[in-house]
């Protein structure tokens, strides 16, 4: 059984979490090679009961779903196998929920357009009229702004896939950094490191432990909330 | 065409069973996997064997999906769809028999999957029948029979169809199959003749007809529920009446007996031509076979023939047989006001046929 809660805040309270200090935690943000501008959204948050809320009412926005496949142009809804012609026709959009206003804007590529260079110069996320609520929600490989290169061809779609895939990672990394528990460099791969470190944070929190990223470990780590 | 496979990155190195959960309170087995987050691209969720993110279909879509994990291929197969009342397990791709139409022919080799099939099972919502299909399952029947048994006594909702082919009961399995359990479990078996020659012919095996009559004799003494299959083509077609007198005479044991027509996919893909039996233009040895199974009580379905192609006294014997996933209607059925009752076509049909066959109701 899974509990449904992880009562982060009373574990907190009951002086279970290792105190940090904000030295460490500006060291830990500075020797993050990711997340330009989540850098310092991390460190408010980080102490914070913020949580990687509500994503099941910010889902119930169809409006997302409909503008994105209305800016690609190709009419489909998010669904099945519409989207996958969304995605071959302008590459997909990362930081799904930040997106801006439908109408097209100088700034945003059309369709037709070369795609924007990839994220190393992308600008940061901080363009974004809404604010970030989570730190899953930041954008961690382009700005929520700017269509991500148009993926041709297989490899290019395992690389983008495998990348959503370490975005959720690294932030895991971060979040078992930041406990203490993790000091290898936050590369997105579960490796021996990650998996020592996910297991000494379960025992240490009186978790499952399976040297795995369980919802327990993203709800203590507070990367996911119930 | 519904996905029943999409790509999938997981952080597992072993293939492993999840239901996926996109509301969280929803989860009550460890083998939940609860959303983590969605973006444009696909869901990305968590479970006990850590996460998992899948591309190309929507969470919601997904939810209550009983997925196969394949870190080796990566791919997530949705073995147990949440909303479909078509769900297969394919076993093994290994058969015994090779059928001159075969939809899904053979291979060599065989991936033993059966414990995953299991959990899977476990996972299943209230009151679904679960397909078991190949290759032949029953190559497998110490595994198959294990699994129904141990699944149908934890479980005694679900049911299972198996399909096979029914070359390897024997006399020893009587007692087996007259467990409870599989009071639950419904035989679909092929029959293509009542000649045994043709019979043979057609399932590239000699003897296979021989050999069936045996396991009838197994399959009545356990008191099994057994669907037989007739798939129509070129070879059997003439066969048909006096088939009839077979399954209404000599098997009345059968439960249903199902008239099919042909799936162009597998080898009936480029031996159609040679296959095909257009039924509309020829119906009467099909009505035939039809009139003498009604007249002698027995339950008869012509699967994968469109309610238009059928004449109107014969149409409702002809349900939407085709599954979800690979149904679709032609163009030309646009305008049908029975399409929720039509099988439709197989996806991989080609539109030009079914445009020109078909006549709109």
């Amino acid at each position: 059984m899974i509990p449904k809660k992880f009562l982060v805040s009373s574990l907190l309270a009951a002086g279970f979490f290792k105190p940090q200090t904000i030295q460490a935690q500006l060291i830990q943000a500075a020797s993050t090679p990711i997340d330009e501008g989540a850098r310092l959204f991390q460190i408010f948050t980080q102490d914070h009961p913020l949580f990687f809320a509500d994503h099941r009412s910010h889902r119930s926005h169809s409006s997302h779903r409909s503008h994105s496949s209305h800016r690609s142009g190709s009419g489909g809804h998010y669904s099945h196998t519409s989207h996958t012609s969304h995605r071959s026709s302008t590459g997909g959009y990362s930081g799904g929920s930040f997106y801006q206003a439908p109408a097209p804007r100088p700034s945003e590529p059309s369709p037709s357009s070369t795609p924007t260079p990839p994220e190393d110069t992308a600008a940061p996320f901080s363009t974004s009229t809404l604010g970030p609520r989570s730190l899953l929600e930041m954008p961690s490989s382009a700005a929520p702004d700017r269509a991500t290169p148009p993926q041709l061809g297989p490899g290019a779609a395992i690389q983008a896939r495998a990348e959503r895939f370490r975005a959720i990672v690294r932030r895991v990394q971060i979040g078992l950094t930041g406990q203490g528990e993790y000091r290898g460099i936050i590369d997105g791969d579960v490796g021996p490191a990650t998996r020592a470190a996910l297991r000494r944070f379960q025992t240490s929190h009186g978790l499952t432990v399976t040297g795995t990223i369980t919802p327990q470990v993203l709800d203590a780590l507070r990367i996911a909330s119930n | 065409m519904i996905p029943l496979s999409v790509p999938a990155v997981s952080e597992a190195t072993m293939p492993y069973v999840a239901r996926l959960r996109v509301d969280p309170a929803a989860a009550t087995d460890e083998a939940d996997a609860v959303l983590v987050v969605e973006d444009e691209e696909g869901p990305s969720f968590s479970g006990l064997h850590g996460l998992l993110t899948l591309e190309g279909v929507c969470a919601d879509a997904l939810e209550g999906d009983v997925m196969l994990v394949q870190p080796d291929t990566g791919r997530a197969e949705r073995l147990l769809r949440h909303g479909s009342s078509h769900n297969t397990l394919l076993v093994t791709e290994r058969c015994d028999q090779l059928c001159v139409m075969c939809s899904q022919p053979p291979r060599k080799t065989h991936v033993d999957r059966f414990a995953l099939f299991e959990q899977a099972c476990l996972l299943a919502r209230p009151n679904i029948v679960i397909g078991i299909t190949g290759g032949e399952p029953t190559l497998y029947k110490d595994d198959l029979f294990g699994l129904i048994e141990r699944v149908g006594t934890v479980r005694p909702d679900i049911e299972f169809h198996v399909l096979t082919n029914a070359q390897h009961f024997e006399a020893s399995d009587v007692d087996r199959l007259r467990q409870d359990v599989f009071r639950r479990v419904s035989w679909g078996i092929p029959l293509y003749s009542n000649e045994p020659a043709r019979h043979d012919e057609i399932v590239g095996k000699t003897g296979a007809f021989d050999r069936l009559q045996r396991s009838f004799h197994v399959l009545l003494l356990a008191g099994a529920r057994i669907e037989l299959r007739t798939v129509l083509i070129q070879d059997n077609i003439d066969h048909l009446p006096r088939l009839a007198r077979l399954v209404a005479s000599r098997l009345r044991f059968i439960e249903s007996w199902s008239i099919m027509q042909l799936e162009k996919t597998g080898f009936a893909r480029n031996r159609w031509a040679g296959l095909f039996v257009d039924h509309k233009v020829g119906f009467e040895p099909v009505a035939a076979a039809l009139d003498y199974a009604l007249l002698h009580g027995k339950a008869v379905h012509l699967f994968n023939f469109p309610r238009c192609t059928v004449p109107a006294q014969y149409r409702a014997l002809a349900p939407a047989s085709i599954s979800d996933w690979k149904r679709k209607f032609a163009p030309a059925c646009a305008t049908c006001r029975e399409q929720d009752q039509c099988c439709g076509f197989f996806e991989w049909h080609p539109d030009e046929h079914a445009n020109a066959w078909i006549s709109p109701l």
